[in-house]
């Protein structure tokens, strides 16, 4: 189980984040939606320990995560793909999903994990010593899928997988995230503002409005909401 | 491929090793080749920072000085061993580099190349100051000035270097300092320490720039010094840097040769010349041509490979 509890956190002298709670169960898929500025990112990169609160608490599977350096959280089996995917242009494919498994928890079984990573992308394989930056929108999702798959996660957090990218692509990012979940357990909390397609494969989803927590419920109970339908699904 | 090119390294490197002994081996050349050891290992150890992590340090020079001030005194003024002197200077460079990274470290793009300028003028100033006269080889020693060690003591220096440049290409603490230049939030969010990886490439850097300054040292016969803490030390291995190709192990070497043929071919004829032609090659090759020379002859070896070969290993 993941868990944040009344998180507050600034920049600066500006408050983003007032009290947000939420909770991932061990192999389930969670969904955090809402608008641009809602504070999704800070969310995640807070949970990361590359944002410090100034109030609230996160812990992963009983362990205190709250003001752990990065690196820490990291080889606790917490990772993040980033806003862009954050994959490294002039690197090649194949550092990149190296860099993945860069946490000491991952490295014994980088070679494992790479032939694993290569079965799932076989276009990878064919581009490994090509440079990341030459690669399509797509190719690069699954660098960026690929490398998070490299350092071993527990649970696996999407900062907006569906951020400029095809309809299609966009289709495959899910289903992947849906089997990679399902069939290997992985717990995952994605970040989306495409509400559908995010719900479309959540067992629970909460909406994040102003740097609160403005509603949840599980897939079902939002899909029928009025409020979200109006704000957010365009019905 | 791979093969044919260790063939031609271990060759190169067998005829710099035997080059004193053979019959053009002469003084001239020698000294030639000192300065361009000297040249590549400075850059070479600038590029540790610069190129694989992507931290612009334009007080590179100061780490120079300081290996050139601590091995020269210890080895003229105390009389210890070259080679124990050197040694010495290399790790007061780094001791230096680890003090003044904490804070410096801190500082990001911009910011830091200009705190590293600040303080690397503020060392030559202060050196400058507290020993104002020439230092000069005492008469004895200079009777018997001997090329041979010193041309093998450079190129000693350089092949250390350029081994650590190596191996941080292919090692995972290389590829964590290369994530950390190309993004560092993600490279953050991968667990690579940010901090410490700037860290650990600062302070090699300023040791192998430390080792450099000794080799100029033992190398030169008479300087002020604070000339090896001037900015130009610094702004040169910049140049080659980026003119051979910035963050490989190569450019710095590729850009030595050509920095220090030109200059030598144009000194004679145009005095100082070299350095505007240089400054105009600096702006563009940064402007057109971001990876330098190993840019172009990868360009030119990618069209020499049938298509696809390079994909294979």
């Amino acid at each position: 189980m993941f868990i944040i509890e009344n998180l507050h956190v600034s920049y600066g002298e500006l408050q983003v984040l007032w009290g947000v709670s939420l909770k991932v169960p061990q192999g389930s898929i969670v969904a955090l939606l809402g608008s641009n500025g809602a504070g999704k990112t800070t969310t995640l990169k807070t949970a990361m320990g590359m944002m410090k609160p100034t109030q609230g608490r996160i812990s992963f599977r009983d362990q205190d995560l709250t003001l752990i350096p990065t690196h820490k959280i990291v080889n606790s089996g917490l990772f993040l793909v980033p806003e862009w995917r954050g994959t490294f242009a002039t690197l090649s494919v194949l550092e990149n999903l190296e860099l993945g498994a860069f946490p000491l928890r991952a490295r014994p079984f980088k070679d494992k994990t790479l032939e694993h990573v290569f079965e799932l992308f076989p276009r990878l394989h064919e581009r490994q010593s090509q440079r990341a930056g030459t690669l399509s929108g797509g190719e690069r999702q699954m660098v960026a899928i690929g490398r998070a798959l490299m350092a071993k996660p527990d649970m696996l957090m999407l900062d907006e997988p569906s951020l400029g990218l095809a309809p299609l692509i966009v289709q495959n990012t899910f289903k992947l995230i849906e089997r990679l979940c399902r069939e290997e357990g992985l717990t995952v909390l994605v970040v989306e503002q495409n509400v559908n397609i995010a719900l479309g494969i959540a067992d629970y989803g909460y909406i994040l409005e102003n740097g609160a927590i403005v509603g949840e419920g599980t897939t079902d109970n939002l899909l029928a909401d009025q409020r979200i339908q109006e704000a957010y699904l365009g019905i | 491929m791979l093969n044919w090119r260790t063939g031609a390294i271990l060759l190169l490197v067998v005829a710099l090793i035997a080059l004193p002994q053979l019959p053009f081996g002469e003084k001239d050349l020698l000294t030639l080749l000192i300065s361009l050891f000297i040249l590549a290992a400075l850059s070479s150890s600038w590029n540790i920072l610069g190129g694989f992590v992507g931290h612009i340090n334009l007080g590179h020079g100061a780490f120079f000085g300081i290996g050139s001030l601590v091995t020269r005194s210890l080895w003229l003024d105390q009389g210890w061993h070259i080679l124990a002197a050197l040694a010495v200077g290399g790790v007061v460079a780094a001791i230096v580099a680890l003090i003044v990274g904490a804070p410096a470290l801190r500082l990001r793009g911009t910011y830091f190349a200009i705190g590293t300028l600040a303080l690397a003028e503020a060392m030559r100033l202060t050196v400058g100051n507290v020993l104002p006269r020439v230092s000069r080889l005492p008469g004895p020693e200079l009777r018997v000035y001997d090329i041979e060690p010193r041309y093998y003591l450079a190129l000693v220096v350089l092949a250390l270097i350029v081994g650590v440049s190596v191996w941080l290409s292919r090692s995972r603490i290389g590829l964590g300092m290369m994530a950390v230049r190309e993004d560092e939030e993600a490279a953050r969010s991968l667990g690579v320490n940010v901090f410490l990886h700037s860290m650990l490439a600062f302070v090699l850097s300023a040791f192998f720039a430390g080792l450099a300054g000794g080799a100029f040292a033992f190398f030169h016969v008479g300087y002020y010094p604070n000339y090896t803490f001037g900015p130009v030390w610094t702004f040169d291995a910049v140049i080659v840097t980026y003119v051979g190709g910035v963050g490989t192990v190569a450019g710095p070497l590729l850009g030595a040769i050509f920095f220090v043929l030109i200059r030598d071919v144009l000194a004679a004829n145009l005095v100082n010349i070299h350095l505007i032609i240089f400054g105009i090659l600096f702006i563009a090759i940064v402007l057109l041509l971001p990876g330098g020379f190993v840019e172009l002859l990868k360009r030119r070896g990618q069209r020499l490979i049938p298509a696809g070969a390079s994909t294979e290993h």
